[in-house]
């Protein structure tokens, strides 16, 4: 308990103290909010015009689709927000930067993960958010405690998905020895996976993605589950297997960014 | 009670050896030829609480290598370090509890933030009582006048202010070992001198253990009661400063000017030159005192002025570091 209050009293100051360091760049902050609304907007736009030509998406008309890609945005938001050290977590070994956690008292990975709490994420989040409600509205959500459960657990369980394969691969770095990884690459494969319904991929793609890696737990499977729910298939909504994975994941990624620090060699003279 | 205790510390890297050209590099794909170094080669030392010893060498002498697998950043291939009996491998939380460690080349303080944002993550981090943290700060404070610049983003603070600030933020906690690896590389006089007087200042009032490494022998001269010298991984000299000189260079060099142009030879000491009316002898310590020397002459002639020259420290260590890769090479 002592513990537990103890970690919470420095995340707190962490947090607190990355918000501050974001502030003292405000235009950064600025140019972000406008890049990302402006990069997110587009991109539904883009949907509702093949929408618009085509009928639907992989089955999905455009109300739900709204649906999906807020809560996809929304997830993608809060995964930068709390997971964006481990784009750079090659540069981070390569100078040595690891060396400031190992001489302070306290878990690696806590340190690891509080160290940048990251605000420019929610310049992904109120774009995400915008679009999120557009698409609870159009699809006539019922807002029920239920429903609310639902889409809290898949946002958790999406965000922790993201973040640790992110961590996987940052990770990679201890082993490579090189900066680059391939965080990038998988951003990109998490838009396709959790903007678009899977059913526009073919069989063995949607199996891929359900089992081998689980990215379409991010937000189709649960989503699908929460507008059109098919009783009798799991005993669980998806939405609890969502954070079920998350969950796993992330131990997971945990498991490795320790072993990778076991190999970690400082830097320089 | 020995504080530090270093026993057969061995760490060895893999290098690469790499072949020409673009076939090298493909060839390289599949074979590599690698070589087994050893950064530091069987060392072993103990320091007593409350010392500060310097632990110096050449560059590329396993200096860093040391620090860090001292202070738990890096895990040595062989050997046992322990720090107040306990060792960083096995439990890093509790060692660098009681350590504080500063990098010259690297800092740890926000780099956005005012200063003394800083200080308090580290209060918080260090679970630093309120009565205790004022105090340390308010001692610190006084030693280094931080608080002129305790306000301003750390991006703004010269080097030395920087430093300080680093040096500050590893004693908030007063641990009772510091490790300062080149704690006043690229510092102006000014700092260098504000540095080493802090250094001296937490080493007399908290009996706070030091271990430094450096390349100003100055550091050494005015801080360090004991030096431990690496060259190639190995120690090559360990004792205390003068003892050292007292090997290396036994000689000192007296120059008289006398009225006119004499030459008058000592029993025990060499007149090693004698122009116009400038004389010098060369003389062990050991053997005869400047004072007895100059008084044996001046019962000859008269003596006008006298200098007295010491082995240049520098000129010391660099034979030292010499005779190290002599022999071993």
């Amino acid at each position: 308990m002592k513990t537990i209050r103890y970690y919470i009293s420095v995340a707190a100051i962490s947090i607190r103290q990355s918000i501050q360091s974001r502030l003292e760049y405000p235009f950064m902050l600025i140019g972000h909010v406008l890049a990302n609304c402006i990069q997110w907007v587009i991109g539904f736009a883009t949907i509702k015009f093949v929408v618009d030509q085509f009928g639907s998406i992989g089955g999905w008309g455009y109300e739900s689709l709204a649906f999906l890609y807020g809560m996809s945005v929304l997830s993608h938001g809060l995964a930068v927000v709390f997971f964006i050290q481990t784009w750079g977590m090659g540069y981070w070994m390569i100078d040595g930067e690891f060396d400031r956690f190992l001489l302070r008292p306290m878990n690696l990975i806590f340190q690891f993960l509080f160290d940048d709490f990251n605000l420019i994420g929610f310049t992904d989040i109120i774009p995400g958010l915008m679009v999120f409600v557009y698409g609870c509205v159009k699809v006539h959500l019922t807002p029920s405690c239920g429903n609310i459960l639902l889409i809290l657990c898949t946002l958790a369980g999406g965000t922790l998905i993201r973040g640790a394969v992110w961590m996987f691969c940052g990770s990679m770095s201890f082993w490579t020895r090189s900066p680059a990884n391939f965080t990038d690459m998988v951003g990109e494969l998490f838009e396709r996976v959790s903007i678009y319904p899977l059913t526009i991929y073919p069989r063995w793609v949607q199996a891929l993605f359900t089992f081998l890696l689980p990215l379409a737990w991010i937000t189709f499977w649960p989503v699908k589950d929460i507008l059109e729910p098919e009783p009798g298939i799991l005993p669980v909504p998806m939405a609890a297997v969502t954070l079920a994975v998350g969950l796993l994941l992330f131990t997971g990624s945990c498991v490795v960014f320790r072993a990778g620090m076991g190999r970690y060699e400082s830097a320089g003279s | 009670m020995n504080i530090i205790e270093v026993s057969h510390l061995v760490k060895e890297y893999k290098k690469i050896k790499k072949e020409r050209g673009l076939r090298g590099a493909v060839k390289n794909l599949f074979v590599q030829n690698t070589e087994t170094v050893r950064a530091v080669d069987d060392i072993s030392f103990s320091i007593e609480k409350g010392d500060i010893v310097g632990y110096i060498g050449p560059n590329g002498a396993g200096k860093s290598t040391t620090v860090k697998m001292l202070s738990g950043i890096m895990r040595p291939t062989s050997g046992e370090i322990l720090i107040d009996g306990i060792s960083p491998q096995e439990d890093r939380k509790r060692v660098v509890r009681n350590l504080g460690v500063v990098f010259g080349q690297r800092s740890q303080l926000n780099w956005d933030l005012r200063l003394g944002e800083t200080f308090e993550l580290l209060k918080r981090i260090y679970q630093i009582e309120d009565k205790t943290y004022t105090e340390n700060l308010g001692t610190l404070n006084e030693i280094f006048q931080i608080d002129r610049f305790i306000d301003t983003p750390v991006r703004q603070l010269s080097l030395g202010q920087r430093m300080r600030g680093d040096l500050v933020a590893a004693m908030l906690h007063s641990p009772e070992v510091l490790f300062l690896d080149e704690p006043t590389i690229g510092l102006d006089v000014e700092a260098k001198y504000s540095v080493r007087k802090f250094i001296k200042e937490i080493n007399q009032r908290g009996k706070t253990t030091i271990i430094l490494t450096t390349h100003d022998l100055g550091d050494i001269q005015e801080l360090c009661q004991r030096v431990i010298i690496i060259n190639e991984g190995a120690i090559i000299e360990d004792g205390s400063l003068d003892d050292l000189i007292d090997k290396i260079a036994p000689y000192r060099h007296l120059i008289i000017d006398f009225y006119h142009p004499v030459t008058i030879p000592h029993p025990h000491a060499e007149l090693v030159s004698v122009r116009e009316a400038r004389s010098v002898y060369r003389f062990r310590k050991d053997e005869i005192t400047a004072a007895r020397l100059i008084e044996d002459i001046s019962h000859t002639a008269p003596i006008k002025e006298v200098g007295l020259e010491e082995a240049k420290i520098d000129d010391i260590i660099r034979t030292v570091y010499q005779q190290g890769s002599t022999c071993k090479a």
